[in-house]
């Protein structure tokens, strides 16, 4: 059994405007000791999938319409609201992009951690205080014993972020959902904390949900990748077969435009257009008013096309691996 | 007194920009008085030549100085000492009517589409009101015909002059100010972390927009950004800063097959590579980066540095010279002109 | 769903001010104050035609046919306040042109956003310019016809055989000439809310009242709005020394109890007019405004686009006042919208205090005259209307507070 099956989920946004079908028929699945990555470009559906596992989408106007999110076996989806706070926290963590604004600012770091730790565990006070200075240390921070009496702002991004880790891990959750945790911080920065998550990791052995638009940073850290467009599944791979053998035309433009990849001073291969807005996805398949390989045939929803093992696209077209790139 | 500029503007082989010893600093105040109680030292000496129709990219991490550099150079901020020679003049001590005719020819594109654009005007006004202010257009309905123009050039419909910047996107905006830039024809401009807001798909557009630009208009950049991939891409030169100060200025080629600073290998390897499995090895740096209001003595790197040795802390490095055009700021390089590879562990022999 | 291509590139997205504007018309309870002050305003505009001891026809025997109440709008022994002759010119400009005007204004919805831009700044310009006009011809002609009594003279002329046709608006009464003999009447059907101790109708000098705040409000929040918006861009764009200076000034201002002040500085000026006392208002109340914008302009002085304004050469007053002032203006208008409100209060409590100008009808005056009476019709029926004006202010100004924010969009 999985540690996390998402069963098409649907979450969608009921505006003024119109529905936002933001999270369209999402289906994955994280495992003990693995880490997913979750890629997509803006308004692709990454981050509400993520706030919908803790159902922390903001309700009216979001709603989750339809789809399973079974955790251990457990649907999230219908759990009762007292049952899912349990489970929130403890057995599934979060950490967010922004570490300026997680934590708040008039507590110190060790009320905040101490005050997580109480909340899920049945320990006194003294011990909760241990547990927070035992994560500080493990999470790198130098002098935890004074750190742990100072207020965020006392401390840098890279440390606040490292602080937002141990909170997050405190309980030893299963599940670590993390959004973009490295985007705000600094390339030397975003190593420390990613070699900390994977050793972390290989301590603990929960499964990890990373988040990102860094190819970079899924191709090293991932064991899978799960690629989204227009909140529907676009391609789902092993992280080695995604680089060297993508099947959706969309992935496959997502790599080309890379400049990494390309040769310096070249043109890069672009995807044209821009991603639609949420209030005007095209039917059927979401990707095809800017795919090359688009037919009438892709105006009907894409059917899901095995390519290897794990390796699954849903396209009317897959392409057959792009050559050399990678 | 305005210094005589070193750079003969006929010579079509001088560069177009040179910068010498560049300094800013921004004082910090405290009190009922406004006592200056510091500085932040922001750039403290920094010197590079942007030759003609070449791409420059000045990396480095936050708190580096980098964007403060480009603003300096442009005086958008004033700089505290250094020169910047530009077409015969000496930008920190022109005239402010000779600085405001020289804006022309200088320009610059900023990271934030969303505010970097007046949310209060259209797109007509944005990109046209700078051509009549330059005599570049002399009447309204000329300015608005090469507003059009521009329009094209950068890949959105003309008829979306009358539109206000709310009703684009992030890449449509980019390309906005992109047009902003271009209109009055300068001769470099400043990108400063231009693409980094943006997705991965509109990023190459929008890169892809910036080099045929280049090539039609004969421009010079001075590409400000943390993207290392982006650098590879597009850049001729790097200039490699760290808490204001130059590590390595050399080729793109020289800087990521044979990077010399300690600092820079540090920087280069922890990038992450869209390549799994790649077999690299990873220097994972030690700490923070310093504050640059009290940084540290000696050399800025050595609390990091993993082959820091006494005399880091004591004695600020000198520029090194180690291959034509290929400059280090480094103790290792004293009298040495061979990689040191932080990765090996132990400076070579030789000191 | 329909494809995104197939998206007319004619249509037009709003612009800010129509974002607003449809925010603002979202919110009934704000909209339909706009409207009562909407009402507020015609009623002020067209006092004269529902109150006037002149009859509109007035034809004695087989004489010509006249209008001595046309003629007493430009006269200036009649109406002898500026406030007064302002209002009787916009009086006449939106009898002519109003209704073309609005049409007008209206017919250029259809056009292109650049267009429509132009051709209502023309409408705008025009409204104005035809105001100035009738302002500049009631100066360079001025009336001043004897004083005659119309209602005495008619039943003078009857009592003599004299057949007369007259025609007078609703409520034929003066609003500054009391008939002493009717002195602190109760209500009835020829004063519906009775009169003062000098034998006023009070329901005439209640409408008439209504130009006098609007004045007051409007007039004062402009002039300080005004001073108060050009110190503070300056010290929000210098910052530094001319930062400290403004900020000082302020401080110095706003520790002084602006009643106190406003009620002291009055006291010393004899022959007070209701331009003294805006002028008053303006001195203490010009701090909010510059407060608001000076914060304004610190939070956009530092953003990009005015860093590239920079770049592309634009001299400093055109970054100040064209780049930057436009995006600060929201706040400026809701607390102007409150200031209004709150200058026609102060107003009232000047008068009532016995330090206004004693000469106009305002509100505050009349309160001030019923005090001394016992009659309860004196007391309510200003008071009444100051409440009813501020509240509707209130009410537009947190309309325009919730439209502005994004946060509150619906």
């Amino acid at each position: 059994m999985p540690l996390l099956e998402l069963i098409d989920l649907r979450t969608h946004f009921f505006t003024d405007a119109g529905v936002l079908r933001s999270v369209d028929g999402v289906s994955f699945s994280v495992e003990a000791g693995e880490t997913v990555g979750v890629v997509g470009e803006s308004g692709c559906g990454k981050s509400v999938t993520a706030m919908s596992i803790l159902r922390l989408i903001p309700e009216p106007p979001g709603r989750i319409v339809g789809g399973e999110i079974r955790f251990l076996g457990q649907d999230l989806v219908r759990m009762p609201i007292a049952a899912l706070r349990k489970v929130r926290g403890n057995s599934i963590s979060m950490i967010f992009q922004e570490p300026m604004t997680s934590l708040n600012p008039v507590y110190t770091v060790g009320d905040q951690i101490i005050e997580a730790i109480l909340l899920h565990q049945d320990v006194d006070e003294d011990r909760a205080r241990e547990i927070a200075l035992d994560m500080l240390r493990k999470v790198g921070i130098p002098a935890p014993e004074q750190r742990i009496d100072e207020y965020p702002h006392q401390l840098s991004g890279g440390m606040k972020q490292r602080v937002m880790i141990a909170m997050a891990l405190s309980c030893q959750p299963k599940l670590l959902i993390a959004d973009e945790p490295t985007t705000a911080l600094d390339v030397t920065i975003q190593a420390q904390i990613l070699e900390l998550l994977k050793q972390l990791q290989a301590e603990q052995g929960m499964g990890i949900m990373l988040i990102t638009h860094d190819l970079g940073v899924v191709a090293e850290t991932t064991d899978k990748v799960v690629v989204l467009y227009g909140g529907q599944m676009a391609e789902v791979a092993p992280t080695s077969t995604l680089f060297s053998s993508a099947s959706h035309p969309y992935t496959q433009g997502l790599l080309r435009s890379l400049p990494d990849r390309a040769p310096p001073g070249s043109r890069l291969p672009t995807i044209p257009g821009m991603v639609p807005s949420p209030l005007q996805f095209p039917t059927g398949c979401r990707f095809r008013t800017r795919c090359g390989q688009a037919s009438p045939a892709c105006a009907a929803l894409p059917p899901r096309v095995e390519r290897g093992p794990g390796h699954a696209v849903w396209c009317h077209h897959p392409q057959p691996p792009a050559g050399g790139a990678a | 007194m305005s210094a005589p500029d070193p750079l003969d503007p006929l010579d079509p082989s001088a560069p177009l920009l040179r910068v010498e010893g560049l300094v800013k600093h921004f004082p910090i105040f405290k009190g009922f008085f406004r006592r200056q109680v510091g500085s932040v030292r922001a750039v403290d000496g920094l010197s590079f030549d942007l030759a003609r129709g070449q791409t420059v990219a000045m990396v480095g991490e936050s708190g580096c100085g980098k964007t403060t550099a480009g603003r300096a150079i442009l005086r958008l901020v004033e700089p505290d000492a250094g020169h910047v020679y530009f077409r015969g003049h000496d930008l920190p001590a022109a005239p402010p009517e000779t600085l405001r005719a020289l804006r022309r020819h200088m320009q610059i594109i900023f990271q934030d589409p969303f505010s970097s654009l007046n949310p209060r005007q259209t797109i007509a006004q944005i990109v046209g009101r700078p051509l009549q202010l330059h005599g570049l257009a002399a009447t309204e309905a000329e300015a608005e015909a090469q507003v059009k123009t521009l329009m094209e050039k950068v890949g959105l419909q003309a008829s979306y002059s009358t539109r206000y910047p709310h009703e684009f996107s992030g890449g449509q905006r980019q390309r906005i100010g992109i047009a902003r830039a271009v209109a009055l024809r300068p001769d470099f401009i400043v990108c400063d972390e231009a693409v980094s807001a943006l997705d991965v798909s509109v990023q190459a557009q929008v890169l892809n927009l910036l080099l045929d630009l280049k090539e039609e208009l004969g421009l010079s950049y001075l590409f400000i950004t943390h993207d290392l991939g982006v650098v590879k891409h597009l850049a001729d030169e790097v200039v490699v800063l760290y808490l204001g100060q130059l590590c390595e200025r050399t080729t793109t080629k020289a800087l990521f097959s044979a990077p010399r600073h300690p600092y820079t290998q540090a920087l280069l390897s922890a990038v992450p590579h869209p390549e799994p499995g790649r077999a690299r090895k990873r220097v994972i740096l030690r700490g923070d980066v310093p504050s640059p209001i009290a940084p540290p003595s000696g050399c800025r790197f050595h609390t990091r540095c993993p082959l820091a040795h006494p005399r880091c802390a004591a004695e600020a490095p000198a520029e090194h010279t180690v291959a034509p055009g290929h400059v280090v700021r480094c103790h290792l390089y004293d009298g040495n002109s061979a990689p040191v590879d932080i990765l090996a562990g132990a400076p070579n022999g030789g000191r | 769903m329909t494809e995104p291509a197939a998206r007319p590139p004619v249509a037009e997205d709003p612009s800010w001010v129509d974002l607003i504007w449809v925010q603002f018309g979202k919110r009934k309870i704000a909209r339909g104050a706009l409207f009562g002050l909407l009402g507020l305003l015609l009623l002020a505009i067209y006092a004269p035609l529902l109150a006037s001891n002149k009859p509109l026809l007035w034809r004695v025997a087989d004489g010509p046919l006249s209008s001595p109440w046309l003629l007493s709008l430009f006269d200036r022994n009649f109406f002898e306040n500026g406030v007064d002759l302002f209002f009787n010119a916009l009086l006449v400009c939106v009898s002519l042109l109003g209704l073309p005007a609005a049409w007008a204004w209206r017919r250029a919805a259809t056009l292109p956003r650049a267009a429509r831009g132009a051709r209502r700044a023309r409408l705008l310009l025009g409204g104005i310019g035809a105001l100035l006009l009738t302002l500049g011809l009631n100066a360079a002609a001025p009336q001043a016809r004897p004083k005659e009594v119309y209602p005495a003279l008619q039943a003078q002329l009857e009592a003599q055989g004299t057949p007369v046709l007259a025609v007078y608006p609703p409520l034929p009464h003066s609003f500054r000439d009391g008939v002493l003999d009717q002195a602190r009447a109760r209500p009835s059907a020829a004063h519906p809310l009775g009169t003062d101790a000098a034998g006023r109708d009070v329901l005439v000098r209640l409408i008439f009242g209504a130009r006098i705040s609007l004045t007051i409000g409007v007039f004062a929040v402009s002039l300080y709005i005004s001073i108060g918006t050009v110190l503070g861009a300056l010290a929000g764009y210098f910052g530094g020394r001319v930062d400290l200076v403004i900020q000082r000034l302020i401080e110095v201002v706003i520790c002084v109890p602006s009643l106190f002040l406003i009620l002291s500085v009055a006291a010393f000026i004899e022959d007070r007019s209701i331009f003294h006392i805006m002028v008053i208002i303006a001195a203490v109340a010009w701090t909010t405004p510059a407060r608001l914008v000076r914060a304004e302009f610190l939070r956009h002085r530092n953003l990009d686009f005015v860093a590239a304004a920079r770049a592309i050469g634009y001299p400093q007053h055109t970054i100040i006042f064209a780049e930057i002032l436009p995006n600060t203006l929201g706040p400026v208008l809701v607390s102007a919208t409150f200031g209004v409100a709150s200058a026609i209060l102060t107003e009232s409590t000047m008068s009532f205090l016995g330090l206004g100008d004693i000469t106009v009808p305002s509100w505050g005056q009349m309160l001030n005259a019923g005090r001394t009476t016992s009659e309860w019709t004196l007391i309510l029926a200003p008071g009444f209307a100051i409440f009813v004006t501020v509240s509707l202010l209130n009410l537009v100004g947190d309309g325009f507070r919730d439209a502005i924010d994004p946060k509150l969009r619906r």
